[in-house]
């Protein structure tokens, strides 16, 4: 105690300027690391039910997946949304550029239940939520461009007893 | 002699009360230091250095994603405004100066974007043939084989806005939604810019930052409130007849929807 005061009593600008850069330096580290490795996340909403818990789970989200690099189909991904400012959503990829989904009504608790398909268009993805007749999604506001994808959710963390990965539910069949 | 204190005791009583403490730095911490300290002195050089300009490093790559960034602008879309000259010298590209701060002046937790229409902005996109060039790809840490292209436009109407649309665009006419914007480029030719005509409304969540100046070949700061004025100041033939673009704010009808902000 006795040495730290008396370092304190003993700095000079230097010494400031000294601990001011490695302060900044190791605050942008973190910031950099947060936003381009990994993020942690509390993650609220009915929208993917069965998947995640409505009253909050702490996700962990891989951040080298920006812009939709690397998202396959089934992947959980987290986006910012297209139609409120600052916030976030998650939801699963149903459809990448190219692909065919079902057409289906806002909320409708059924897939399928249109008989009319749309292609996604380039640049696009379809985000659907687990939970169908609780989720806004592209069933409401369309497809949404990949520049929007900030993350993949790769696992939940907290509560410890239900930590697990996140399983990516529509990979095709494997046959031997 | 017994009111006086012996020698040893007189030493032990001069000491005062002791100042700093026997504690010491756990063994294998200075067995480090010893180590280093017996390191060459080229070595030690170098790793004050690293010392000094690691800090450094985290604290550039910050500033060029959250505060400024120089870009160049490729293609003929905002022509005469910027890259003046295209039409003459294909290969010369106007240097920028982007704002990263998304915010404006107000403060991030406000989470009020300030857009203003003419305002000219750079936004993500997924079409490969817009029109600018990073400064480096590292330092945003995108791949170029799959990168998510930076695009800059001007933009023309805010949430709102009725837009009376132009050439390649299906609808005649367009309300723009709620946390979405239309961009446009500057050129007259509509086939030479690729815009909101093509691809709708864009969302604000894709704006990446907002550009502030031109740095070279021509030096001027760009200021918004030119665009409403009509007045902005170079040397092509569509700018010196002044009221510059009136056609495009014709096509603007400001504010014909309130748009509630919805809450969530």
């Amino acid at each position: 105690m006795e040495r730290f005061i008396r370092s304190i009593l003993r700095t000079t600008p230097s010494r400031v300027a000294r601990v001011a850069i490695n302060g900044t330096g190791a605050f942008c580290a973190c910031v950099l690391v947060w936003e381009h490795l990994v993020t942690i996340q509390l993650s609220e909403g009915p929208s993917m039910y069965p998947t995640f818990n409505p009253r909050g789970d702490w996700l962990l989200i891989s951040r080298m997946h920006r812009n939709g690099k690397g998202i396959e189909v089934g992947d959980v991904v987290r986006f910012n949304h297209p139609t409120f400012l600052g916030v976030h959503g998650a939801k699963r990829v149903l459809g990448m550029p190219g692909d065919f989904v079902c057409r289906d009504q806002p909320y409708s608790t059924v897939a399928g239940g249109q008989p009319d398909m749309i292609q996604v268009p380039e640049g696009h993805a379809f985000l659907v939520g687990d939970n169908l007749p609780w989720s806004r999604d592209s069933r409401t506001f369309g497809p949404v461009p990949l520049g929007l994808i900030n993350g993949k959710i790769i696992a939940r963390v907290w509560p410890p007893s239900k930590m697990e990965w996140v399983q990516n539910t529509m990979k095709p069949a494997e046959l031997d | 002699m017994g009111k006086y204190a012996s020698i040893e005791q007189q030493k032990e009583l001069s000491k005062g009360p002791r100042l700093t403490s026997r504690w010491h730095l756990p063994s294998a911490f200075s067995r480090l230091r010893e180590r280093y300290a017996s390191l060459p002195s080229p070595v030690r050089r170098t790793c004050r250095m690293l010392r000094i300009f690691g800090p450094l490093l985290p604290i550039s790559l910050f500033f060029s994603e959250h505060v400024a960034q120089i870009m160049w602008v490729k293609g003929p879309s905002m022509t005469p405004y910027l890259n003046e000259d295209y039409d003459q010298m294909h290969t010369k590209s106007d240097m920028v100066l982007v704002s990263m701060w998304p915010w404006g002046w107000t403060l991030p937790w406000q989470r009020s974007k300030t857009l203003e229409r003419g305002t000219i902005v750079t936004f993500r996109t997924e079409r490969k043939n817009e029109h600018i060039d990073q400064l480096a790809n590292f330092m945003n840490f995108r791949s170029p084989a799959n990168s998510s292209h930076i695009a800059i436009k001007r933009v023309i109407g805010l949430p709102g806005d009725r837009i009376t649309t132009r050439e390649p665009c299906m609808k005649p006419s367009q309300i723009v939604p709620y946390n979405h914007i239309w961009l446009e480029g500057d050129a007259e030719d509509p086939r030479r810019t690729l815009d909101s005509n093509t691809y709708g409304p864009v969302s604000i969540s894709l704006i990446t930052g907002r550009v502030v100046g031109v740095v070279g070949p021509r030096m001027r700061w760009l200021d918004w409130r030119n665009w409403e004025a009509g007045k902005i100041d170079g040397s092509s033939p569509d700018i010196q007849q002044g009221n510059y673009r009136q056609s495009v704010r014709d096509r603007v009808e400001k504010e014909v929807v309130q748009l509630e902000h919805p809450e969530f």
